[in-house]
């Protein structure tokens, strides 16, 4: 009986207890430029800021453009102030679509990874 | 074969450390006959050694994972220095490795608190795998209460599950001796285990609760996710552990007797037996507890997936306060309510039954069509989270979609007249209405991949791909809320990129608590930016230029916007869709509400420095407290 009751109430605080944040494995949160923007002028950098904290020695980002030449400066950094931003510099970018591939690993050891494009505008 | 060693170190350094704390907690807590000494100290033994070397090997599948190497490339010393130091997984792989130093020390010291050193650094060795975990990422006062969760759970189930093979261990001997003692012994070791079990049991539930909302965040994700659905497998597990614990203490541990002889005794003997049997089964159970632990924390949880929803309806909570409907549904969850109550009492006062087949009878009769009022259909895809973003982008290619499979019978602006619209024998829905805010954006997606029964709208999940699709619902929502902006209501502001002159790129969306003054401006805008470049409207207020065709002059000390489908987008709200909006100027709140907007060609409005001003006085002082609908993260 005890068991059943348990169970009962089990689901009954998993479903009440609905809610709380989406955690675990660093997920892209937002980026600059942001995933599929389009933008004006050449940004200097990009900077995307993950939902944790980052392993620096094991992240990184890398932009290519449309032919698939690297236009990053190969050297990606997480801020010294917020674990959870990778920044890495650009080149001076002709108008044209741009691709970013970012890998990361959290501090929970885990690997993410994902991509998305950018465009300068004419 | 890196992510097969991972799993397998994971699982064995799991049960080699509760086994490890489990087994030391027990000979404190519950039981430590003088006979089983020996035997105890070698299981220690053999669980320490074993946690060592799955340590090792979850170390090396880390290192290998990590470094993108086979597990034997890993061996590389600069690789294997760089995980140690510069990661902290590393750092608590060191200290955790410290710990187990000291446990053997401890072991091997005749120290004079016994068993406490070695409890205290095999709780602690067990304890900080909750830094090896999903908690690890948190941050704040909420990381150190899922952390302490985190802890708790581990501990418990270190008590309750590592104390099942020493128990095992007790009930053998006591089967095996032909002495009457160990009868009494194995009685007084099952009551206190029971005892142990019970405040296990609950606090591994509570902090199970806490943990699972942290990482499923909702029944969706939790029957609708690989993660969700193994983690009510490892819930079931649980369960029958619970079941036979109950058994265990309700039913064999009372018949536990040291008469020497007699039927007393017999029953005695069986019911040793059968607890021997069961603290195995438990044992299993547990192993396999531990090994669903070992996948779920490699997987992704389920509050980052798309949930396949099972079921063909799910709850509708809407109806609670809808004000045509709450009064009856309450009704009808009250005379639900008072139903099971009678239910219930009928159990105790038998005279009942006919009291409740009546009630019963009404509730079926008059209520069941209230009560499905609770209830909405729902698909598969009910619950998915549009990848879409809401940007203007999305919307314009939205609507690009909806021009060319949809507005022949929806019409162009989706109030359902287009063409072909009159020869239907149902009438194509007008999506400008107001049941379209009723529908979750997984149903509409669901509508448009496969159709409507039993209606002519056909399914398109063959003619567009899921990311159009998407595109379209964003543009479904933002032209029926451009209907209702036409009337001055509030809209949800399209999403867009902005680029200032210091360089920073952010987006509407990431800027909470700031204005927006949204500039479109033609060619002929000169004269209004420079107007606009000496006022000030505040500090919490950013003006940004959308350039609409050759960019005026000017514009380069303003934040501007060169982003994809503005001027299709924003489009959608002024009265009188689909003009050029050169010139047009809206304002969006804190919040990211459209909130107004002053088209040149109608009056003079913003013209005036003070009308502008006053208007953002308005919206400072009436803030709309809820956030826009809800997009979620865009994930990838």
């Amino acid at each position: 009986m005890r068991g059943r009751l348990t169970g009962f109430l089990l689901v009954l605080l998993l479903v009440t207890g609905a809610g709380g944040g989406a955690l675990a494995h660093a997920f892209l949160d937002h980026a600059a430029p942001p995933d599929g923007s389009t933008l004006g002028a050449a940004p200097a950098a990009v900077r995307i800021w993950f939902t944790q904290e980052l392993e620096p020695a094991f992240s990184g980002i890398e932009v290519t453009d449309a032919t698939g030449a690297r236009v990053d400066d190969d050297t990606p950094v997480v801020d010294a102030k917020d674990h959870t931003l990778l920044i890495v510099g650009l080149k001076k970018l002709p108008p044209g679509e741009y691709h970013v591939h970012w890998h990361v690993i959290s501090v929970d050891t885990h690997a993410t990874e994902g991509n998305f494009t950018f465009r300068v505008g004419p | 074969m890196t992510d097969t060693l991972l799993l397998a170190a994971r699982a064995l350094h799991y049960v080699a450390s509760i086994g490890l704390a489990g087994t030391l907690g027990f000979t404190v807590f519950v039981a430590r006959p003088e006979a089983l000494e020996g035997i105890y100290r070698r299981w220690v033994w053999a669980c320490l050694a074993l946690a060592l070397v799955s340590g090792f090997l979850w170390f090396l599948a880390l290192a290998a994972g990590m470094s993108g190497r086979s597990p034997a490339g890993a061996f590389d010393p600069h690789i294997l220095n760089t995980v140690l130091l510069r990661t902290r997984f590393g750092q608590l792989f060191s200290l955790r490795f410290g710990c187990a130093c000291l446990i053997v020390l401890a072991l091997l010291l005749p120290l004079r608190f016994g068993r406490i050193f070695p409890l205290t650094f095999a709780a602690a060795l067990l304890g900080s795998l909750a830094w090896a975990g999903h908690g690890a990422d948190d941050t704040g006062a909420n990381g150190i209460f899922h952390v302490a969760a985190d802890v708790t759970h581990l501990l418990m189930a270190g008590a309750w599950i590592g104390g099942l093979a020493p128990l095992a261990l007790l009930f053998h001997r006591a089967i095996s001796s032909s002495e009457s003692d160990w009868v009494e012994i194995a009685r007084r070791s099952a009551r206190r285990f029971s005892a142990l079990g019970i405040v296990a049991v609950g606090l591994l539930l509570a902090s199970g609760v806490i943990n699972a909302s942290y990482l499923v965040d909702s029944l969706a994700g939790l029957v609708g996710t690989a993660y969700g659905q193994l983690l009510l497998v490892k819930i079931a597990l649980f369960a029958a552990l619970v079941a036979l614990a109950t058994v265990n203490r309700e039913v064999l541990t009372p018949r536990l007797s040291a008469t020497p002889r007699g039927a007393k005794q017999r029953a005695s003997l069986l019911a040793l037996r059968s607890l021997h049997r069961n603290s195995l089964i438990e044992a299993g159970l547990g192993l396999g507890v531990l090994a669903i632990v070992a996948v779920l924390g490699t997987m992704v949880p389920a509050a980052h997936q798309q949930p396949l929803w099972p079921f063909p309806i799910r709850f509708n909570a809407d109806v609670l306060t809808a004000p045509e409907f709450r009064g009856e549904v309450w009704l009808a969850l009250a005379s639900a309510a008072l139903g099971l109550g009678l239910a219930c009492a009928s159990f105790v006062f038998r005279k009942l039954w006919g009291a409740v087949a009546v009630v019963w009878l009404v509730i079926i009769a008059f209520f069941l069509p209230s009560l499905s009022l609770l209830t909405l259909p729902a698909y598969p895809t009910s619950f998915f989270q549009s990848p879409a973003g809401y940007t203007t982008s999305s919307i314009a290619l939205g609507q690009k979609a909806f021009a060319q499979n949809c507005a022949s019978c929806h019409g162009a602006e989706g109030q359902g007249d287009g063409p072909l619209a009159k020869q239907l024998p149902d009438p194509p829905a007008d999506l400008t209405a107001g049941h379209i805010y009723a529908h979750s954006d997984g149903d509409l997606f669901w509508w448009i991949s496969h159709g409507i029964a039993d209606t002519p709208m056909p399914g398109f999940a063959g003619r567009m791909d899921e990311a159009t699709i998407w595109n379209l619902i964003d543009f479904i929502h933002a032209n029926a809320d451009g209907v209702r902006a036409a009337r001055g209501t509030p809209a949800q502001a399209p999403d867009f990129a902005i680029q200032c002159p210091d360089g920073t790129i952010t987006a509407l969306r990431q800027l909470d608590g700031t204005v927006v003054h949204l500039v479109f401006a033609g060619p002929q805008a000169g004269a209004r930016l420079a107007a606009l470049s000496r006022l000030d409207l505040g500090g919490d207020v950013m003006t940004v230029i959308v350039p609409i065709g050759a960019p005026a002059a000017a514009t380069s000390i303003f934040c501007t916007s060169a982003e994809i489908g503005m001027a299709e987008a924003y489009a959608l709200y002024p009265p009188g869709h689909g003009q050029d909006l050169a010139g047009d100027e809206f304002l969006i709140d804190a919040k990211g509400w459209l909130r107004g907007m002053w088209l040149p060609r109608a009056d003079a409005g913003w013209s005036d420095d003070r009308t502008l001003k006053r208007e953002l006085e308005e919206i400072r002082a009436n803030p709309i407290l809820a956030s826009p609908r809800a997009t979620g993260h865009v994930h990838h």
